[in-house]
């Protein structure tokens, strides 16, 4: 067990490290000239090359890519060409996404969950085939979209909503909405896929045939049984949510990482797109690796060395 | 988060069971193809069945309303919108298809040794897709976007085809893994089949029909990635008929023009809607 | 539009301060009664603001909040006319290379240290030196002795003196007319040193200065501005402006209609039609030209854009009308200088949109079956770009458009063979010709990267009268100078002229002082004040 931990912790060291060359990697290739970016339209060529000079852009790949390993290793994610510090920007833009990422990812499992259960529970053609449809609809339809025509409807139409931005539970609304819309749908197939299997199983099968309350069937011996596994799968989900909400962030305006990593793209602005996905890919590895620690706690039948699968 | 969608399934984690009630014979396969046919015909035939050219901007207050001379009306520089919505078709379905052509041959690189070497190779290469699949699709589509130093539609499919080859990569191994250790592999080998033979002769065969499951899926996962592209506007460039700029256009103007916001969608619902029930109906088969 | 008047700028020997050492009230400042007291101002921006520090605020809306925070020794009245700001009066030297600032009396930081002559040395000498790493120190080369604080082998810089308290000398290296313009941008404003040293970078998030303002917080998105107690100029009794930045142009009307903003930054192209017939909108719209064109550049030294008769090609074949309708608003150009500019020419009548006879010159230059080439765009172009791609494929010019980051944008087409057209825009630095003419067409600001002319337009007879408008005087002759030139580009053709920008916004009917400037950009945000409802 001891060995199982030391070896996922040292995957994880590994997986940080290589999600930190690549992002790197990837930021560096960005072309174009950062320094003339920052220099405005209407600078002068040498203030340009000043500017270079100074933010260390003259450098070669490998000694900029250990300079930035090493300010990592102090916390230090450089500053913005704006000049101000990327850990404080992001900062200021991460907790709106984890709002947004956590209750979209709470719907996704709860209304996900129950409608699937509810439909593995009432076994009828009509249900499954509407699950079917419904699953594929939301498998196959842009989020933007969902958020472009939620926004039509609602917050320009009905004005029930305001158009984007944030601050208030309203404003959550219909960006929740629009993110919830594929998950449910793939959370409902999900769910429903593990309960119909356990549901069929002998042990449901007799507590059904001793009169026991159709709830309490499905909540004491089916659900928890069939629930597990999609423990690591919303888990790593969770996580990919907090660099997965870009296009929900874009349509409502929601001053998030998504939003900011877009917005950034557009100026170049290098050291925060570098930080933003970075975050977001440090997220996925981190509960990746929780999961993967925490599982065999929850499921003993799990065997431990099974569980490398998760990584 | 569309290209995890069904990840889960094929994947050790998640076990779908076996007679699931979903619907009984084919019917999703025969809604999937008829789908996409139509979206392939608007494709081969848009020249034809487009009442104008997807360039040609009517001069006057665009954007202009549905009429009888523009069915759909026009877009903000006057330009018919069923046929720009036509013409898109080609470029969707061409994206969706080299796309995936790209993410099949990166995936079955890096898949088939990772499942029959196993050991080092499998934990190198796995951990490989583990870090990449670690990025948000759509995060590193953008910065691997932002990477190129202009945009045509060689480098947008193969930005797509490098953020998507990582379920593919991971569902050829699962595979590999299975059929490495069955009958006829372990006799060829026996027979003194080297690694490349035993691959290419043996076992690249009996995976066709799982690639044409993931084919379907990952060309439905293409197209959204490119229409998402488009809509932060990083798709491809001006002035092509794309459904994601469409809608990017689209939410400036929905005070003034609603209209612009729905068809676009619908077209990408359309066709990624049938690839993926083709590929529902494909994974159902097999299992 | 309101009309646009021109004030030729006067040679300045003294200029007395209005009303005994008081502020000057500005012309638009209170006129209507008495305003709304602890008022507070919404406005809600597009774009980011990138910095607040007056050493590197360079684009419209950090330079429109610098200048609300931090103000210099000169200002502008509601045109283009230079008035006294900290200084009460100045004096120019017979040579015109001297100039003698007198400060008002008992102006204080708003952290309430009071402001001297030398806090000013300090200040220009901060833009000056390689550590702050400004890159708006070049304006600031022509005071004699720059150089070598540039160079970092000063630390004080020789043409800057402050012999009193209250007298400032600035000596230049040659006559410049346009010194007194490039005193008034946002990079001359007073910043106390305690406060910037200590801060170093930091001082871009935490600025100091003296304005009618001073910045409270800065958090994610949103900047709150507060009256700043130690101001002694007019009080316009609003107490705080909240500003919004990145917020999504669709988001405007909405947000303006449930009177959540006082003022819109703009008004986007797909409310303008709604905003023009909606009378009561009509009545709060504001809309003037401001100083920036838009044009078509073209790389004299590339093909087939090396041929004059090519270049006059494009410019029969776009359609000015309908690119300055495209944004919403706009004033088709004639030729370089924008209306709002000294030295307009109203005369010039430009190229027509005439694609026969573009199709005839293209077929005298060689090619009659047209061509192909790339124009340069960035992606907030990208619409106009296309009218100008569908009105070339008119003439037979098939253009790809190649949509990039600005960053890329900018130093491909300011290097030597990096794009052979490309859409763009220029603002000036200051209301003068030359900011236009000078650096855009001069054969010295040809380099091979980052060349401002970029265009690479070489004509010596231009250059000499370029030059010799340099040293002249401002004054008409001046202005007919650059007349003359701006006549002789527009023959040759380096650029094809598009549309002269129009700035429109809207404002809530309580709101005064929201009107558009010819040089200052989007708000003015000290004149902003509201009626008592």
């Amino acid at each position: 067990m001891i060995g199982y931990v030391l070896r996922r912790l040292a995957w994880g060291l590994v997986a940080l490290l290589g999600v930190t060359f690549l992002a790197f990697t990837v930021a560096y290739l960005v072309p174009g000239d950062a320094a003339q970016l920052l220099a405005g339209p209407n600078a002068r060529p040498d203030d340009v090359a000043n500017i270079r000079r100074q933010l260390g852009l003259d450098q070669p790949w490998l000694v900029q890519y250990a300079g930035f390993l090493w300010r990592l290793a102090h916390a230090d994610l450089g500053r913005s060409y704006t000049g101000q510090p990327v850990a404080e920007i992001i900062a200021q833009h991460l907790p709106p996404t984890l709002l947004l990422a956590a209750t979209g990812w709470i719907c996704w499992l709860v209304f996900g969950v129950s409608l699937g259960a509810l439909v593995a529970w009432r076994r009828n053609r009509a249900g499954d085939a509407a699950l079917l449809v419904f699953s594929i609809v939301g498998a196959s339809v842009p989020t933007f979209w969902v958020g472009v025509l939620l926004l039509y409807v609602f917050a320009v139409r009905l004005g029930w909503f305001p158009i984007g931005g944030s601050g208030s539970g309203r404003h959550l609304v219909l960006p929740t909405l629009t993110l919830a819309a594929a998950g449910v749908a793939y959370y409902a197939r999900l769910a429903h896929a593990h309960l119909d299997e356990t549901l069929t199983r002998d042990y449901v099968r007799t507590a059904r045939a001793k009169g026991l309350p159709g709830p309490l069937v499905l909540g004491r011996h089916a659900l928890r049984t069939a629930l597990l596994p999609l423990v690591t799968i919303a888990g790593s989900d969770l996580a990919g949510l907090v660099g997965g909400v870009v296009f929900t962030e874009s349509v409502f305006n929601w001053p998030g990482l998504g939003r900011l990593a877009v917005e950034r793209m557009t100026q170049q602005d290098v050291p925060v797109i570098l930080g933003v996905v970075l975050v977001s890919a440090t997220a996925v590895v981190l509960l990746n690796l929780v999961i993967d620690l925490v599982y065999p706690l929850l499921d003993p039948r799990v065997r431990v060395g099974g569980a490398q699968e998760a990584g | 988060m569309a290209a995890q969608l069904f990840s889960g399934p094929m994947t050790s984690r998640a076990r779908q069971p076996r007679g699931a009630a979903w619907l009984a014979a084919r019917p999703l396969l025969a809604t999937g193809l008829l789908l996409l046919c139509v979206v392939v015909g608007a494709a081969v035939f848009a020249p034809w069945l487009a009442p104008h050219s997807p360039l040609t901007q009517a001069r006057g207050d665009a954007p202009l309303p549905p009429s009888t001379h523009f069915p759909l009306g026009t877009d903000s520089l006057g330009r018919d919108l069923l046929s720009r919505l036509l013409f898109g078709a080609r470029y969707s379905l061409a994206i969706g298809g080299c796309a995936t052509l790209v993410a099949l041959a990166i995936g079955l690189l890096v898949g088939l040794p990772a499942g029959y070497f196993g050991g080092m190779v499998d934990g190198a290469l796995m951990r490989l897709v583990d870090v990449v699949m670690a990025f948000p699709s759509i995060l590193l589509a953008v910065a691997l976007a932002a990477v190129l130093p202009y945009r045509n539609l060689g480098t947008v499919l193969l930005v797509i085809g490098l953020v998507n080859w990582t379920t593919v990569a991971r569902v050829v191994r699962g595979e590999t893994l299975a059929l490495r250790e069955q009958a006829f592999v372990e006799a060829a080998r026996a027979l003194g089949a080297g690694p490349g033979r035993v691959l290419l002769r043996h076992i690249a065969p009996h995976l066709a029909p799982t690639l044409l499951t993931v084919a379907s899926l990952s060309a439905g996962t293409a197209i959204l990635l490119d229409a998402g592209l488009s809509y932060l506007g990083m798709g491809l460039p001006q002035p092509t008929p794309s459904w994601g700029d469409m809608l990017r256009e689209a939410q400036r103007w929905y005070r003034a023009a609603p209209w612009l916001a729905v068809w676009p969608g619908v077209a990408v619902l359309i066709t990624v809607g049938g690839l993926n029930m083709i590929a529902f109906d494909l994974q159902r088969r097999r299992r | 539009m309101r009309p646009i008047a021109f004030v030729a700028m006067p040679i300045l020997l003294v200029v007395a301060a209005v009303a005994g050492g008081c502020r000057a009230p500005g012309d638009g400042a209170l006129r209507s009664g008495a305003p709304a007291r602890g008022a507070t101002i919404r406005l809600a921006i597009t774009d980011d603001i990138k910095t607040l520090d007056p050493a590197h605020a360079y684009d419209t809306y950090s330079t429109a909040v610098v200048h609300a925070l931090c103000t210099g020794l000169v200002d502008y009245d509601d045109g283009t006319r230079l008035v006294p700001d900290l200084a009460s009066r100045w004096e120019m030297s017979a040579d015109g290379r001297e100039y003698r600032f007198t400060l008002r009396p008992g102006i204080r930081f708003s952290n309430g240290e009071p402001v001297t002559a030398a806090a000013f040395k300090y200040s220009l000498e901060r833009v000056l030196r390689p550590e702050t790493g400004s890159n708006l120190r070049s304006f600031f080369a022509v005071i004699e002795g720059a150089e070598a604080v540039m160079a970092g082998s000063a630390r004080e810089c020789a043409g800057i003196q402050a012999p009193a308290p209250d007298r400032l000398i600035l000596r230049l290296k040659k006559p410049t007319p346009t010194f007194l313009n490039i005193l008034a941008m946002t990079c001359a404003a007073v910043v106390p040193r305690s406060v910037a040293e200590k801060a170093g970078r930091d001082f871009a998030r935490h600025p100091v200065g003296v304005g009618p303002y001073r910045l409270r917080s800065w958090e994610g998105s949103v900047l709150e501005l507060e009256r700043n107690p130690f101001y002694t100029g007019d009080d316009t009794g609003v107490r705080q402006i909240t500003l919004e930045t990145q917020v999504d142009e669709a988001v405007l009307m909405p947000r303006y209609e449930a009177r959540e903003l006082d003022v819109t930054p703009l008004i986007p192209a797909a409310e303008m039609s709604h905003v023009r017939s909606d009378p009561q909108l009509k009545q709060l719209a504001l809309e003037a030209p401001v100083s920036q064109t838009w044009y078509l550049g073209m790389n004299t030294r590339m093909k087939p854009f090396d041929d004059v008769r090519v270049r006059q090609a494009v410019n029969y074949a776009v359609d000015r009308e309908r690119q300055a309708r495209l944004p919403g608003a706009g004033v088709p150009a004639t030729g370089m200088l924008p209306p709002t500019m000294p030295g307009y020419n109203p005369r010039l009548k430009g190229y027509p949109h005439d694609p026969e006879r573009a199709r005839q010159l293209l077929r005298q230059a060689g090619y009659p079956a047209g061509f192909r080439t790339t124009m340069w765009i960035t992606d907030a172009y990208r619409r106009r770009a296309e009218a100008i791609q569908e009105d070339l494929r008119g003439v037979g010019i098939q253009v790809e458009l190649r949509s990039v980051a600005f960053g890329v944008y900018a130093d491909t087409y300011k290097r030597e063979n990096g794009a052979p057209c490309w859409y763009g825009g220029w603002y000036p630095d200051y209301p003068d010709p030359s900011s236009y003419l000078e650096v855009l067409f001069h054969s010295r600001n040809i380099s091979p990267t980052g060349a401002l002319n970029a265009t690479r337009y070489q004509n010596p007879e231009v250059d000499r009268l370029l030059d010799l408008a340099e040293r002249t005087p401002s004054g008409e002759p001046r202005l007919a100078l650059y007349r003359q030139a701006e006549e002789k580009i527009l023959a040759d053709a380096p650029v094809a002229p598009l549309y002269y920008e129009v700035e429109t916004r809207l404002r809530q009917p309580e709101v005064e002082g929201a009107e558009v400037h010819p040089v200052w950009r989007y708000l003015r945000l000290a004149r902003l004040r509201k009626r008592p409802s």
